[in-house]
């Protein structure tokens, strides 16, 4: 019966377990409504502005929106790292420039001011980077300011790739530097 | 013991009320710092110097019989900032940004204004460029807020605001919103068209962009024309390498006369920064 009714007999352990928890419960909401009660009239005439209950607007934090991209180190048009055989060249210069005249093995990823790169092509060039066992990737572009070669090279850190290189001046500067 | 307690309560009060310099008088913003406040606003003000128009510190300088109108600005803002609660490495984090922006040093920024129409009157002395993305939240609040500023506020007729498209690559339809801004630019509409599409930021789509036109006084299939020109896009990439070549590297970025500005990214702080630009210009730092 005892059991059915989930009632503890009086004067038992559990009746007394069961009417001390009762009693606790009911002192912590009177001590939290008294609290809460406490905290609403300090706010209202002790505080000198009193926090609104409801935010009048809702919460924001704004911050500045960044260029997104990495580091990239600039290297001289006769560096030896560029020609190197353990390097991966990167021509960021249009498809027909790029026909027109590139570096041996250079792969063309053109660079656009307003458009990201396409995730799969850098994710292509950097396959290609490890399987060629490449230790740095040199990226060359219009050699302008800005540097297509040099923003590129950016994006490509930013997207975790490392030593990322590009070269000052682009290929110009390489072309100029090429000839005897 | 508690009338030995009070006695003492008071004996600081009075302390603290004849030590508080005259020169608050001459800062609003100081005047109204009474207790706690008022001492950390004096303690900052006796060690901070202003970077220009005088050699003592900010206190010094508001007692002097001529006191430059950039101490008495520097003091407010130092007061106002007691007042929010900053600390005081905040303060001085702050004050010293606000040097660098102000204090002519480095190479100004090359900026083509040529057919950027301004916000505000152009004759006003002190140009204020903005390099935004169209679809930079930030951009999206602090524009429309510094447009209200130039055109009808404190800022009327001292500062003109001009804004250059910097689309940041990584948000999405930037090219597309900053394509919209250019097109409302060459359709001579460009700050109705900006402030409509700022104030509904959340509800871009590329599409809304024509009835957005529309809006802003504009032919929207001209204006969807005029967009997909090669010429915008042309100019589009102009402004955004202008921003790269200035060293943009986030937005929104702001040129004060060329200057970098590296303060602090607030509207108020910016006006207060502007109007003592102003006030340099114009010869009238000195009351």
């Amino acid at each position: 019966m005892r059991e059915l009714m989930g009632k503890p007999e009086e004067g038992t352990c559990e009746a007394r377990l069961s009417d001390g928890l009762g009693k606790v419960i009911i002192d912590a909401l009177v001590i939290t409504l008294l609290c809460a009660l406490a905290a609403v009239v300090v706010n209202r005439w002790g505080h000198p502005k009193g926090i609104p209950l409801v935010a009048p607007k809702a919460y924001e934090i704004l911050v500045p929106c960044p260029e997104p991209g990495g580091v990239v180190t600039a290297l001289g048009p006769g560096d030896a790292r560029i020609a190197a055989k353990d390097t991966f060249r990167v021509d960021a210069r249009e498809a027909g420039v790029f026909k027109a005249w590139h570096l041996s093995t250079a792969m063309n990823v053109t660079y656009d001011y307003l458009d990201p790169t396409p995730k799969d092509l850098i994710k292509r060039l950097a396959q290609r980077a490890a399987s060629s066992r490449a230790q740095q990737v040199v990226v060359y572009g219009d050699g302008e300011d800005p540097d297509t070669g040099e923003q590129l090279g950016k994006e490509l850190s930013g997207h975790g790739i490392k030593n990322v290189f590009f070269v000052r001046g682009g290929a110009p500067a390489l072309r100029k530097a090429a000839r005897p | 013991m508690l009338v030995k307690r009070a006695r003492g309560l008071w004996v600081i009060a009075m302390l603290s009320m004849s030590t508080a310099p005259t020169a608050f008088a001459k800062t609003p913003a100081c005047k109204s710092l009474k207790g706690a406040k008022g001492d950390a606003a004096q303690k900052l003000l006796a060690a901070l110097h202003p970077y220009a128009c005088c050699d003592g510190t900010i206190a010094e300088c508001l007692k002097a019989p001529k006191v430059c109108r950039l101490v008495v600005r520097l003091a407010d803002n130092v007061c106002r900032r007691v007042d929010k609660g900053q600390s005081e490495k905040e303060i001085r984090r702050v004050l010293s940004r606000r040097a660098r922006s102000m204090v002519a040093a480095g190479k100004r920024a090359s900026i083509d204004l040529k057919d950027v129409p301004p916000a505000g009157d152009e004759n006003s002395p002190v140009t204020l460029v903005e390099v935004a993305c169209a679809r930079c939240p930030f951009c999206a609040k602090i524009t429309p807020a510094l447009h209200k500023q130039v055109v009808s506020g404190r800022l009327k007729g001292k500062v003109k605001l001009y804004f250059r498209s910097f689309p940041i690559r990584d948000h999405k339809y930037s090219k597309e919103a900053g394509l919209g801004f250019v097109a409302a630019r060459r359709m001579g509409k460009f700050w109705p068209f900006l402030l409509h599409a700022y104030e509904h930021f959340d509800a871009f789509s590329p599409e809304k962009q024509r009835p957005w036109a529309r809006f802003a006084g504009m032919d929207c299939k001209r204006f969807a024309e005029v967009m997909s020109d090669d010429g915008t896009r042309k100019l589009l990439v102009a402004s955004k390498k202008e921003g790269l070549r200035n060293r943009v590297k986030a937005t929104p970025t702001f040129f004060i006369d060329g200057q970098r500005y590296v303060g602090e990214l607030k509207v108020e702080e910016l006006v207060d920064v502007l109007e003592e630009a102003y006030e340099r210009k114009k010869g009238l730092l000195f009351r």
